[in-house]
């Protein structure tokens, strides 16, 4: 509203209207002229003004009648009045009956100065009055916004405030709702009613400190409702600070987690028995594996010369499933124990890690493979679980090229859109890429086993190391020519 | 017992105690040996109480195979109580056993285990190890006493 402030002057004179006009030349305002009371009225219709100067003796409609219609109507109801006035009648006495509104008087010939002056006041306080409307209706914008996110804060989340003893000052619906208390039980009470057992003295302590130090403290805390139940709050406590940074109130800003919480502990209790059952399962089914295996050794060693040549190979028959049997619950155990692992990073020299897998492979299978190791790159990983992965990638390379005359892998590393990817590559039996999405699942296998032997649990276990990593491994095979696979660690 | 027991079986699996006397045979060092199926009956022998209450308290073995898993009282106990007396805690205790779990390895040895042997699943490797056990506590190893 940068619009200049308009006046009214009134004066069935038109050179005294002129006269005016000149006087107040230099203010930076509009002018509006009538000639008549009717003339005015009609002005004041579309206009706003801010003051008007009005001529007292006019005929048909004299300036105090004027005075009295503008009072009368709302638009104009406290519009500044200036009467210019020949002559102090006693007249003015009939108006002083309506009080509202300011008027002035200036008597003819008046000194310019002292109307400029007038004017000039009425016009301050005019946009004063202005300026400040704007600022109401801005506040009240700002008042709206804040009431709106107080709404929006109440609704989402449970609310409270307390004073900086700790004493609740204030709760919202949620808190109500899910403490079940009454706001009324609440207020006044020390937020300590809410407390369960479960935090030690320190975590409170450590809490406090943070607060009362003009710190926000965000956490999760286990707190008990009216009837003894319990729930878990997701927990943003914040200071208010007065004008020395010292916290009067905090104000805390809460979700329930208990459900999540009690999915928390779900987890961890099936993880335990898991736990107990991979136990139960490694020493529960070894024993009747062994005595399988030792009864058909024993029959063997001590009925052996009895049989002939198919006897001896039902009791092989025997011990071998029953070592395969022992092989399947091993694997089958690592990959479940693999699962709760937690990883330790190092860092890890991956030349020095691949010749330690070559030296342990070669020490327990014969092969006639060609291994060719390209300079590797260094990586963060967790030692254990890279070995093994490097363990069944190898091996599973060796395994697969041992039908070939000439085996050849070849291991190296490369800087591939900013992450480092490692290869292992076999000229082996390869595979059907159309199985592709098979290879990484748990006991899949992609040939038979008479063509090679395995549980189809070591690539399944790689898989999950990697993932485990948050890395990536992908293979690529054609059948009777090999295939390579490639993975990278974050 | 009329006999001196030298190896003493604490193992509650009747196929492992089997291949465990088997092996132990082999190599001739089953003369004076005594298995018993729980703790309880190896407690009761080793301090001569219970059905043993007539047998001299002074005769010792030379080594006492025993495993984790019984029922009743099961291997860590009567571990722990051979190990807290005067009488017995000479007496060499190897755990024959199938489990590898670290925290039944780290306890044993808390509790003053002299060896730990995890039973292998193979068979031959399972002789192969009795075997070497056996030769190693009769005959090499020299007894407390």
């Amino acid at each position: 509203m940068d619009a200049k402030p308009k006046i009214l002057i009134v004066d069935d004179k038109p050179e005294n209207l002129v006269a005016l006009r000149i006087v107040l030349k230099d203010l930076d305002i509009e002018l509006v002229e009538a000639t008549s009371g009717n003339e005015a009225l009609k002005a004041t219709l579309h206009h706003n003004f801010a003051l008007a100067l009005l001529d007292i003796q006019m005929p048909e409609m004299d300036g105090y009648e004027l005075a009295g219609i503008l009072r009368e109507e709302e638009k104009t109801m406290h519009l500044p009045i200036i009467f210019i006035s020949a002559v102090y009648t006693d007249n003015l006495n009939v108006f002083k009956g309506y009080e509202k509104g300011a008027f002035s008087f200036i008597t003819k010939p008046f000194q310019p100065e002292i109307l400029i002056n007038k004017v000039r006041f009425f016009i301050d306080r005019h946009q004063q009055e202005l300026a400040l409307f704007e600022l109401n209706e801005r506040l009240g914008q700002k008042v709206k916004e804040i009431a709106d996110y107080k709404y929006a804060l109440d609704e989402s989340s449970i609310v409270a405030v307390t004073d900086k003893k700790g004493i609740i000052k204030e709760v919202n619906d949620n808190f109500c709702a899910i403490s079940k208390y009454t706001r009324k039980e609440l207020i006044g009470q020390d937020h300590r009613i809410l407390n369960s057992k479960y935090h030690s003295k320190e975590f409170m302590k450590d809490l406090w400190t943070t607060i009362s130090s003009g710190k926000i403290w965000k956490g999760e805390i286990k707190n008990i409702a009216k009837d003894n139940s319990v729930f878990w709050l997701d927990t943003t406590i914040v200071p208010f600070q007065d004008k020395n940074n010292r916290p009067y109130q905090y104000m805390t800003i809460r979700s329930d987690i208990t459900s999540r919480k009690y999915a928390e502990e779900q987890l961890l209790a099936a993880n335990k028995e898991l736990e107990a059952f991979s136990y139960s399962v490694s020493h529960d089914l070894r024993a009747p594996l062994r005595a399988v295996n030792g009864y058909a050794e024993m029959l063997n060693e001590d009925y052996g010369i009895h049989l002939d040549d198919e006897g001896k190979r039902l009791i092989e028959n025997i011990n071998y499933y029953a070592k395969k049997m022992g092989t399947l619950i091993d694997d089958l155990l690592a990959f479940s124990r693999l699962g709760r692992k937690e990883i330790q990073m190092t860092e890890i020299d991956m030349n020095d890690m691949v010749e330690g897998v070559l030296r342990e492979l070669n020490k327990s299978i014969t092969h006639h493979a060609k291994i060719k190791v390209g300079k590797l790159h260094k990586v963060n990983a967790d030692y254990g679980l890279l070995h093994q992965v490097l363990f069944n990638l190898i091996s599973n390379a060796i395994k697969y090229s041992s039908k070939k005359e000439h085996p050849i892998i070849e291991i190296s590393s490369n800087e591939k859109n900013g992450k480092i990817v490692f290869s292992i590559k076999d000229n082996g039996a390869g595979f059907n890429m159309e199985y592709a999405d098979k290879l990484f699942g748990v006991f899949q296998r992609l040939h038979s086993q008479e063509e090679f032997e395995g549980t189809g649990v070591g690539l399944a276990i790689v898989q999950r190391i990697i993932a485990k990593h948050k890395g990536d491994i992908s293979a690529e095979g054609s059948i009777n020519k090999g295939a390579t696979f490639d993975f990278s660690l974050t | 017992m009329d006999y001196e027991v030298e190896i003493l079986i604490v193992e509650d699996n009747m196929s492992d105690a089997e291949m465990t006397i088997r092996a132990l045979k082999k190599n001739n060092l089953t003369n004076k040996l005594l298995h018993l199926k729980d703790g309880v009956e190896a407690l009761d022998f080793l301090f001569a109480r219970g059905n043993y209450s007539g047998r001299k308290v002074e005769n010792i073995p030379k080594v006492i195979l025993l495993d984790l898993k019984m029922p009743k009282v099961d291997g860590l106990q009567v571990l722990q109580k051979l190990k807290s007396e005067e009488r017995t805690k000479r007496i060499p205790v190897v755990i024959l056993t199938s489990s590898n779990e670290d925290p039944d390895i780290q306890e044993c040895y808390r509790l003053g285990v002299n060896s730990y042997v995890v039973k292998p699943v193979q068979f031959e490797q399972f002789v192969k190890s009795v075997s070497e056990l056996g030769l190693y506590w009769m005959l090499l190893n020299q007894p407390p006493r």
